[in-house]
């Protein structure tokens, strides 16, 4: 018996951590994304208030628009005077700064990830009002000078002294590298590189001839900020302003926390989806275990224990579990934020080194969220573990299989109705709470009414299993009837992940094909030059660009941000030329439903017909909106319907330029002669770029259409990467059902070996077993994944989700995968129970 | 089934054919201090279409006889014949085969698999071996046993004895070599026993099966042809046509 006990001791351990393990994922991913987000946060908080240290007052155009969405417009010079008498300035200084200026290295190929900022700026000549500390080297001075940050110089395999390229909006020049800066222990900013010139190249790099883009002012001793700034307030004219160093630190840290605010909701959102799959999990165990333990729990019963006490004890136990679970999970959470931080960069976003950020905030949302939801999901089980009568000690009590109740049922019902209805309802309105409040609701009521199925279901699946499988399949099939409860929780676990999947699948679908749909169908021009990692770009390549044989027509398409009615809103802006599809010369069809896109100019707007309808806009409304340069008032000139390619709003190139302080092209749309050989004008114009330009790429309407596709397809699957987790997490739930299962049936397999069941049956019955459950799961979740995925796509229509595709192909194989996945997760279950000594169970009482 | 002549061994009536047979069996658990010689220098045949009892205090090796007759336990050293082969020189997958072609099982208690029927488990030798049992044999012991109106109902629905029944039933549908039966009637009322015994003892007189059973009731000892009574590893004793009182007396005499 002492082997025996022994055996038991090691199953119990092994399903003890893996039911940690269900745990464990899910904590690990909220204290993962907490620690990478405060790291971040709290990286840009010291470079910010280092950076704003030095300086008391700033003073700049003054917007609504925040300076991180867009670049305001300069300032004078002359404003520099007019700062510089105020009483009590004890410095001011002008500075520039700007985008789109990148460093080249030997290769010729632009320094740094393509996909971060290439940033300029001037390098103050009063040392004690900038944030760049020289680490190597002196300051740039002079026209052919350069310094730039230290990342740069390490990964650009530089030399003080080299001569070096860097390309600026007027094409590439050259400098002569004389220093290395750093910002106190970063060594450049979030991954974006940093070309630094003294003021008046600067201002001749940056095109800002005469102009700053700031004015930095330091306060004589004893006078304060605050006053100061309001003594510069009073003397500047309209249309500037000045700021003190700890609003400029306020608005930056906001920024940062705004940015990372989408995306640490996002990962929660697939922390929170493992927490409640490995909920359900714990459910189930426990639930299971409390059935083989009927008759100690009736024993301590009889013996005198109260309900109370019993509901304590596997409330402890489940307590125990989670808090293991949960201290583990917050450690594992600080290598998922360095493999986050480490994805991130992949993106461009390179979070400078700096010790990871444990906050107490952290630490209590991982222990006691873990923790409470590995408790609350033992209570039921626990529950009825005290409903155990004492009398069942003394009989031999048949393992609980009753099936789904009456009430069960009903309630389940009602939630999957109910949640069914808030999914649909929030998707119309928006609400994205009830979408996933609704989603929830749906999984637990389907998950409520699966038992009922569970028989039937598991029954015809296992039909032709049993039919064609011999003895191993017709146990399989008996054993996946057993118990409808626990079929159904298992297969639950399950349907979760595959939904949420199958859901994604179907999005991801209907938006590539979309996408795909509304760029062939919309896009005229035969070529569009764009930058590799998403980069604006010199606007001198366009007028380089117009003088290749072959090249008929050339547009810019420009894109930036404004604000309407205090929201703020992407815009985009051509030319009424490029628009207008009476004109041969159109390069985008936008699908003008009423208006004449032609009258697009410096006081007007066209609005996508949907975003119109909701404002009530029509023809002629006239609406302010607020650019860089202020608040203007425009007339709606059109109402399109397209979406894809231009977003909700259209402006014209003119009224562009006259209200945006960037001048830099996004896409450069050409249009070429009738008769042009396509791909000579092509490798042409991709030359030019080459040569001025780098990391451009020239593009016909199949490779444009093709690389939007991939932009969508690399976003989704991120996220069907992440749903992976609910799956991995389901699948511990299989592999430890089977394994409770053998356990439980001991005797039986005994049984079944003494008669002359082989291992290799005993192995593929075990298998069966997981498959029917795991073929169950996958169909739950392929019929509401397919109900989410609809609903959605159905409610993005609006946002140019147009055509919705059912990509049964795809959800086929989805299904079979996370089937066999199942089946894989009970190999191990299957080879214990290969294992048993016959002897041992056979005698096992 | 080829019957075959198992060669006769020096402790072997020649003129006898056994349906199993262990020869010098050494059965010894644990090593140095803690060694159990469960079974030590054990020779015993159990000759075809006879009904075998095997008696003894509880460690006087009587259950680990049975297991390695059965194949479900290796011998340390010795020899056990079955069909002139070798069971204690054979791999776990060929002794698989063997349990499930040639021998048949009764064990005390969980003798039916719950999710089966009782049809189903009185095939399941046949159903493992992806074989159909034979339709006449089967109806024949069907309906000897009484079971006709239960084929559908599952063990759970069955009572006790029924279950030893329909237990006995899958035992002698695989038309064995041997029957073992590891005490069939331990958790029954003395009635249902008495069936079971009966259908035993029909087994051997009607259908001329060779049955071994494992037991500490001199009443159920009392149905079998022969009695061989077991003490610390050896074989004492052993007797034919035994009845009730004699057994009786033969415990007494060796102080079980």
């Amino acid at each position: 018996m002492f082997r025996i006990a022994v055996k038991n001791l090691i199953s119990h351990k092994f399903r003890s951590l893996a039911l940690m393990l269900t745990v464990v994922l899910g904590v690990s991913f909220v204290s993962g994304t907490y620690v990478l987000t405060d790291t971040i946060t709290n990286v840009f908080n010291d470079i910010f208030s280092q950076a704003y240290s030095s300086v008391d007052v700033n003073v700049r155009t003054a917007s609504e628009l925040s300076t991180v969405e867009v670049a305001r417009p300069p300032v004078p010079v002359d404003l520099l005077a007019t700062v510089k008498v105020v009483p009590g300035v004890g410095d001011a200084r002008g500075d520039v700064f700007g985008n789109g200026v990148m460093i080249i290295d030997a290769n010729g190929e632009r320094v740094g990830n393509k996909f971060a900022p290439a940033l300029a700026t001037s390098w103050s000549e009063n040392d004690s009002m900038t944030a760049l500390q020289l680490r190597q080297g002196k300051k740039p001075s002079g026209s052919g000078e350069i310094a730039i940050d230290a990342q740069a110089f390490a990964d650009g395999g530089f030399h003080l002294g080299d001569q070096i390229t860097v390309v600026t909006a007027t094409g590439p020049r050259d400098f002569r590298l004389v220093g290395v800066a750093g910002f106190g222990r970063a060594s450049n900013l979030a991954g974006a590189t940093l070309s630094i010139f003294d003021l008046p190249t600067a201002q001749d790099v940056l095109q800002r001839v005469g102009l700053y883009d700031s004015i930095n002012v330091k306060a004589a001793d004893g006078v304060s900020r605050d006053i100061l700034q309001e003594r510069i307030q009073s003397v500047l004219p309209t249309g500037y302003e000045a700021v003190t160093s700890q609003q400029l630190t306020n608005e930056s840290d906001e920024a940062v926390s705004d940015a990372l605010g989408f995306f640490k909701t996002f990962l929660l959102v697939f922390a929170f989806i493992a927490l409640f799959v490995g909920a359900f999990i714990i459910y189930n165990t426990f639930g299971i275990v409390v059935t083989q333990r009927t008759r100690e729990l009736a024993l301590l019963r009889a013996l005198g224990a109260s309900r109370r006490q019993v509901v304590a004890s596997v409330v402890g136990e489940s307590t125990v579990l989670g808090v293991a679970a949960s201290a583990v999970g917050l450690a594992a959470g600080l290598v998922i934020a360095a493999g986050l931080k480490a994805m991130l960069a992949g993106f461009g976003f390179d979070v400078p080194s700096g010790g990871l950020v444990l906050l107490p905030r952290t630490v209590i949302v991982a222990l006691v969220g873990g923790t409470l939801v590995t408790t609350v999901s033992a209570i039921a089980p626990a529950i009825r573990a005290s409903r155990v009568p004492p009398i069942a000690a003394l009989h031999d009590v048949v393992l609980s299989s009753r099936s789904a109740g009456i009430r069960r049922n009903v309630t389940g019902a009602a939630l999957a109705v109910l949640g069914v209805f808030l999914v649909l309802s929030g998707l119309s309105s928006g609400a994205l709470a009830s979408v996933g409040l609704g989603a929830l609701m749906t999984f637990v009521g389907v998950a409520m009414l699966a038992p009922m199925f569970a028989r039937p279901v598991a029954g015809a699946l296992g039909k032709p299993i049993a039919k064609t499988r011999g003895a191993a399949g017709l146990l399989a099939r008996q054993n996946a009837m057993r118990s409808a409860r626990r079929t159904a929780a298992t297969a639950s676990a399950l349907m979760i992940g595959t939904a949420l999947m199958g859901g994604s699948l179907i999005l991801s679908s209907s938006i590539t094909e979309s996408v795909e749909r509304a760029v062939s169908g919309g896009a005229l021009a035969d070529l569009v030059v764009r930058s590799d990692g998403q980069q604006a770009f010199s606007p001198a390549l366009a007028d380089a660009v117009a003088n290749v044989p072959g090249v008929r027509a050339t547009e810019r398409y420009r894109i930036g941000v404004f604000k309407l009615g205090g929201a703020t809103k992407n815009l985009s802006a051509m030319s009424a030329a490029a628009l207008d599809i009476t004109n041969r010369d159109a390069m985008i069809d936008v699908d003008v439903r009423e208006g004449d896109i032609s009258q697009l100019s410096g006081d007007t707007i066209a609005v996508r017909r949907k975003v119109a309808e909701d404002k009530d806009w029509s023809i002629g409304t006239p609406v302010t909106a607020t650019f860089p340069s202020g608040a203007r008032d425009v007339k709606v000139v059109a109402l399109y319907d397209e979406n894809t390619l231009t977003g909700d709003y259209i402006i014209g190139l003119d009224a562009y330029k006259a209200n945006f302080a960037e001048n830099e092209d996004f896409l450069l749309l050409l249009k070429l002669d009738s008769g042009a050989d396509l791909r000579a004008v092509q490798s042409s114009v991709q030359g030019i770029a080459d040569a001025s330009f780098p990391g451009l790429k020239v593009q016909d309407r199949d490779q444009y259409i093709g690389d939007v596709k991939a932009q969508v397809n690399q976003f989704l699957g991120l996220i069907t990467a992440l749903l992976a987790l609910a799956i991995i997490i389901a699948l511990l739930g299989v592999l430890i059902t089977m394994l409770l299962a053998v356990f439980e049936r001991t005797h039986e397999l005994g049984l079944l070996r003494a008669v002359g069941m082989g291992r290799r049956q005993m192995r593929a019955m075990v298998r069966w077993e997981a498959a029917v459950v795991s073929v169950y799961g996958a169909i739950l979740g392929l019929i509401l994944g397919v109900f989410f995925g609809v609903a959605l796509t159905r409610a993005l229509e609006d946002q140019g989700v147009t055509n919705q595709v059912l990509p049964i192909p795809v959800l086929i194989i989805l299904a079979v995968v996370i089937s066999l996945l199942g089946v894989a997760a009970a190999i191990y279950p299957a080879r214990r129970a290969a294992r048993l000594n016959v002897l041992d169970a056979i005698s096992h009482n | 089934m080829v019957e075959t002549r198992i060669p006769p061994l020096s402790a072997a009536p020649a003129e006898s054919t056994y349906a199993a047979r262990m020869v010098h069996g050494v059965k010894v658990y644990g090593k140095g201090s803690t060694e159990v010689r469960a079974l030590d220098d054990v020779t015993v045949g159990f000759e075809q279409g006879r009904f075998t009892s095997i008696m003894g205090a509880s460690g006087s090796g009587k259950s680990t006889l049975m297991h390695c007759l059965a194949g479900l336990d290796n011998l340390t050293s010795g020899e056990i014949w079955l069909d002139g082969t070798d069971l204690a020189h054979m791999t776990e997958k060929d002794r698989t085969l063997v349990r499930r072609e040639r021998i048949g099982f009764v064990f005390q208690a969980f003798n039916l698999v719950p999710t089966l029927t009782a049809l189903e488990n009185m095939t399941l030798p046949q159903l493992l071996a992806g074989k159909k049992p034979e339709k006449g044999w089967l109806d024949k012991v069907v309906g000897r046993f009484g079971l006709g109106d239960r084929l559908d109902h599952r063990p759970s629905e069955l009572s006790g004895g029924q279950q030893q029944r329909v237990a006995v039933a899958r035992a002698l549908i695989a038309k064995p070599r041997i029957i073992l039966g590891d005490e069939p009637t331990g958790n029954l009322d003395s009635q249902s026993g008495a069936e079971v015994l009966a259908l035993l003892r029909e087994a051997v007189d009607a259908f001329g099966q060779t049955v071994v059973m494992v037991t500490h009731d001199p009443n159920a000892a009392s149905y079998s042809d022969r009695v061989i009574f077991l003490s610390d590893g050896r074989l004492v004793h052993e007797m034919t046509n035994p009845t009730v009182a004699s057994i009786l007396d033969q415990m007494k005499a060796l102080g079980g």
